[in-house]
């Protein structure tokens, strides 16, 4: 580009009129603001004293949570077969990189915004250490005193931290007008985390060989055992990040395509093969799945290819209501639970292959979608109804931080679709599709969820037919998915209820069939005016999941609230539920609040409430 | 391509599907009646023993760090298993709520219950259910401070005037303050959710005695180091409650398979046969131990459709009931002297029908 001369709108800087001046505009401008002022100062150093103190007491079992991270994170997943669970954050991380370089936009940031937040940070903590307290009341009763901070540790702290915000001090004044890409800053913090998982050491339980607790507890890094692998992964969210990048710059448009539906499609894979272990031979792949793969690639074949003959087309009809029989009557036999669900498909590519397949380059992508789509679910079909090999005391593999991360996926992922179904159901103009749509969503409504998951798990055995079984999880994911499905189909139909008319008729005027005019019209416009309440929705899924306990699951929220107070043997950490529910909250916040920071950033791009 | 291509093709289609069903007829079981079978019979044909615990009780079900599941009520889902497959480790533990334990045994989904259920006359009689033997006699107790003049040997006519803590709504809040008006004494009842809330406030003060059951005062006592601050009396508790497995009514084959499984415990450790010494135990000088452990012919265990030895392996893998009783609740401690649960020849409950 010729001009390049970069303008970029930025506010004028407003300048700083000093430190006094400040202070006595905002903090000392009459006696009564100053009295306030020195007040409320006053009650903010108590408040964070009395924080810090509850944290730094020793009183707190913080090894309750680093010994038991790996029952908060899998429960009894065996540890043989952890690198199943290493291989699924694998996956993600791997995805992650690629979606993350893929779509950079090499934003530069100034060094100086970056000194700025090291100095907030800094800062701080230097507070933080100043007023933290040297020692604490114990027994309240008795007024028992510990020291718990001494002098040497405060002054040395507050010496290092003076160092480093005297270093932020520099970045940001020396080195302001240097500019590095947030990409690498973003990939330096996260390096940052790896690095203190090696240094960063802490009291471990360990047991000696007699069984006996070892006291006191040695100091251990951070994450002891695990910390090679999370090194690989960070070196594999690295690399893959890079990959992503190049083949942005590369162009790839169809890897575009490729990314949601590997999202879409790599929890399907943890769940049917990679966590799961199934048990599975490689002769039921050969005689059985192959040959309904090619078997139905070839009927697939003919459909596509032959059903728009002239001749052929006339009787159209016949061929999706005759398929549709052929698929109901196959459900009903006892055959493979692939054949049932193949003969519905079946029936669906018969009815929509003559409209798509109209032209020769259509019917080679169709017929690709086809044989790729049916291989990869009689695949998947196949791991996720063999039995499993892992073995755990409970009755589901699925317990801790994995469980909380199913149920939130699964919910999540079902219930969109579903519910925008359903706010579509109900806007609909045929009454029987509308009738069924709101008797659904107010049904669903009126009742807790609570009382959904019972139903859910204890009273459906008594509904479906003997030796009918679900998985305790699968039950739990479907009510869940319902559920939520519900409350977004209301978001949704919000959105919708915000569209002029004028929308509507202009895309008739335009001759746009239903289909065509409610994907390429109306949706774009309805979702993107709910986003705050369907992430809203989303965050409040993710915390119901926790509900589940109700049912004897054991999410993130019942192992710190009821299992790790209550065990006496071992490490004795009966009572200790103030460290593991504060844990929790802490752990759930990380990610709602990720979700909410990403869907911050999706509305500004979308110009959301510029309007 | 021509016409017929496509009839070879389609021919070749069919052959394919054809083939796989025919090679999946092995796969689509039938699902068998299991209305008719006995209890034993599903669990032997399903390789497992589906029990149900808590899987967060103090010292009775607790889930360790690893995942694995310890504790009195946890090693007598072991105990059963160890009898009916000579492998302790044949379980499936489905944690269940207080709420939905007995629908989930009625339902099927549990074959055994033993979640520090107490045995009551409706709980027997009314949900279909049937208790095995006690395992654990538990009562309610109140735990109050020595400075406050309270000690082991008070009795509640000395709570005059106190403050109570007690979770609301519960048996506990009940029998508290029906005992408390039996003995004249005029409490001040402070009610909160969940018996740690209790505790929490017990400790700050805010009142002057918590009450729930002994098992759970001592463990809590234990806890936080207070055995020479903090009393616990009455000696004889507030209320009974014995503890012990849960099954489905009219199958007496499952019953007596899951009361001699617990009996065997208690006549082993009435003998002194444990994990240790089972093997090298004098059988023949004691020939009731050998009739139980299979060591003559096992008729006693056979007729009950069990393998000779079956309590031969419950000693072997899981231990007699004095181990059972030490390994899970010394810990927390609660000790077995002077308590019920001590064995009927000192005084306490621990008592089993002769084996012959």
């Amino acid at each position: 580009m010729a001009d390049n001369v970069n303008i970029q709108e930025s506010p004028p800087e407003v300048q700083f009129a000093g430190v006094n001046r400040w202070l006595r505009e905002n903090l000392f401008s009459s006696t009564g603001s100053a009295i306030l002022t020195f007040v409320s100062i006053g009650a903010l150093i108590g408040l964070f004293r009395s924080i810090i103190g509850f944290f730094i007491s020793p009183e707190r079992e913080w090894t309750a949570i680093t010994y038991n991270l790996r029952l908060y994170m899998v429960q009894a997943y065996p540890e043989s077969d952890f690198i199943r669970v290493w291989i699924t954050i694998g996956l993600v991380m791997g995805l992650l990189g690629l979606t993350w370089g893929f779509n950079s936009v090499n934003e530069k940031s100034s060094l100086k915004s970056t000194g700025t937040t090291l100095m907030k940070v800094f800062s701080s903590l230097f507070l933080l250490v100043l007023i933290a307290p040297t020692s604490v009341v114990i027994d309240k009763v008795e007024g028992t005193v510990v020291d718990v901070f001494q002098q040497e540790l405060r002054i040395y702290l507050l010496a290092v931290l003076a160092g480093l915000i005297l270093v932020s001090y520099f970045i940001r004044t020396k080195l302001a007008s240097q500019e590095v890409s947030k990409d690498y800053l973003n990939i330096g913090y996260v390096g940052l985390l790896v690095v203190s998982i090696w240094l960063i050491k802490v009291p471990t339980v360990t047991f000696d060989s007699s069984n006996v607790r070892i006291e006191p507890d040695p100091l251990l890094p951070l994450a002891a055992s695990t910390k090679n692998p999370w090194t690989a992964l960070y070196l594999l969210l690295v690399v893959t990040f890079f990959i992503g990048r190049y083949l942005n710059s590369k162009n790839l448009t169809s890897f575009k395509r490729i990314l949601p539906v590997s999202w879409l499609l790599t929890p399907l894979v943890v769940v049917t093969w990679i966590y799961r272990k199934p048990d599975f031979t490689l002769s039921q792949i050969t005689t059985l799945d192959l040959p309904v793969i090619l078997g139905f690639s070839a009927i697939g074949y003919l459909v596509i290819n032959y059903l728009n003959s002239e001749k052929l087309m006339q009787y159209q009809r016949y061929f999706v209501y005759g398929s549709l029989i052929i698929a109901v009557v196959v459900f009903s036999l006892p055959v493979l639970r692939q054949l049932k669900l193949l003969f519905f498909l079946l029936w669906i590519l018969i009815s929509v292959a003559p409209t798509i397949a109209n032209s020769k380059e259509s019917a080679r992508s169709l017929f690709i979608v086809w044989s790729v789509a049916i291989t990869i679910l009689i695949l998947l079909m196949r791991g996720g109804t063999s039995e499993t090999l892992i073995v755990v005391p409970g009755s589901s593999i699925y317990g801790g931080f994995a469980l909380t991360w199913v149920l939130a996926f699964f919910g999540i992922a079902i219930s969109f679709p579903f519910g925008v179904m359903l706010a579509l159901g109900r806007t609909s103009s045929l009454p029987i599709i509308r009738i069924i749509c709101t008797a659904i969503i107010e049904l669903v409504r009126s009742v807790p969820f609570i009382t959904w998951l019972f139903f859910g798990s204890v009273m459906l055995t008594f509904f479906l037919p003997a030796g009918v079984e679900f998985d305790e999880v699968v039950r739990a994911v479907v009510v869940t998915s319902i559920f939520s499905a519900a409350y977004l189909a209301e978001n949704v139909r919000g959105g919708l209820q915000s569209i002029s008319k004028g929308q509507f008729e202009a895309a008739d005027a335009v001759g746009l069939s239903t289909l065509q005019r409610i994907s390429l019209i109306v949706m774009p416009q309805a979702l993107r005016a709910v986003i705050p309440p369907i992430v809203s929705q989303v965050i409040s899924l993710f915390k119901d999941t926790s509900l589940v306990a109700i049912v004897g699951l054991f999410d993130l929220l019942y192992i710190g609230s009821k299992v790790i107070p209550n065990q006496s043997q071992g490490a004795n950490f009966l009572g200790t539920i103030q460290e593991n529910i504060l844990f929790c909250a802490i752990f759930y916040w990380i990610f709602t609040y990720s979700f909410a920071r990403r869907s911050m950033k999706i509305e500004k791009r979308l110009g959301l409430g510029e309007r | 391509m021509n016409k017929k291509s496509i009839v070879y093709l389609l021919v070749f289609a069919l052959v394919a599907v054809a083939c796989a069903t025919e090679a999946a007829e092995e796969e689509v079981t039938v699902e068998d009646e299991h209305d008719h079978e006995s209890t034993l019979e599903q669990v032997q044909e399903r390789g497992f023993l589906k029990c149900g615990v808590s899987g967060s009780a103090v010292a009775f079900s607790e889930t360790q760090a690893d995942g694995s599941v310890t504790g009195i009520d946890a090693d007598y889902c072991y105990a059963v298993a160890a009898a009916i497959f000579g492998d302790y480790s044949k379980v499936e533990f489905t944690a269940l709520t207080a709420a939905e334990r007995f629908t989930a045994l009625s339902a099927g989904e549990v074959d055994l219950l033993v979640r520090n259920t107490t045995w009551t006359q409706s709980r027997d009689t009314e949900l279909g259910n049937d208790f095995g033997p006690t395992t654990y006699y538990d009562g309610q107790q109140l735990m109050g401070r020595n400075s406050d003049g309270l000690s082991a040997s008070s009795t509640l006519k000395d709570i005059d005037g106190l403050r109570v803590c007690t979770n609301a709504g519960t048996t506990t809040e009940k029998n508290i303050t029906e005992g408390a008006r039996l003995a004249g004494a005029a409490i001040e009842l402070v009610t909160v959710e969940a018996f740690p809330e209790a505790m929490e406030k017990f400790k700050a003060g805010e009142c002057d005695l918590v009450t729930t059951d002994g098992s759970g005062l001592v463990g809590n006592r234990a806890k936080e180091g207070a055995l020479n601050d903090w009393a616990i009396f009455p000696a004889s508790p507030i209320s009974k409650e014995p503890l012990g497995p849960v099954y489905r009514s009219n199958d007496s084959q499952w019953a007596d398979i899951v009361n001699w499984t617990v009996y065997a415990t208690f006549i082993a450790d009435e003998y002194g046969v444990g994990r240790a010494n089972v093997d090298s135990f004098d059988y023949d000088a004691n020939p009731e131990m050998g009739r139980l452990m299979g060591k003559n012919d096992g008729e006693l265990q056979t007729v009950m459709g069990l393998s000779a030895d079956a309590f031969y392996n419950v000693i072997k893998q899981v231990g007699n009931y004095d181990e059972i009783y030490s390994k899970n609740l010394n810990p927390v401690g609660l000790y077995r002297e002077g308590s019920a649960n001590a064995p009927w020849t000192e005084g306490g409950l621990i008592y089993a029908p002769p084996a012959r």
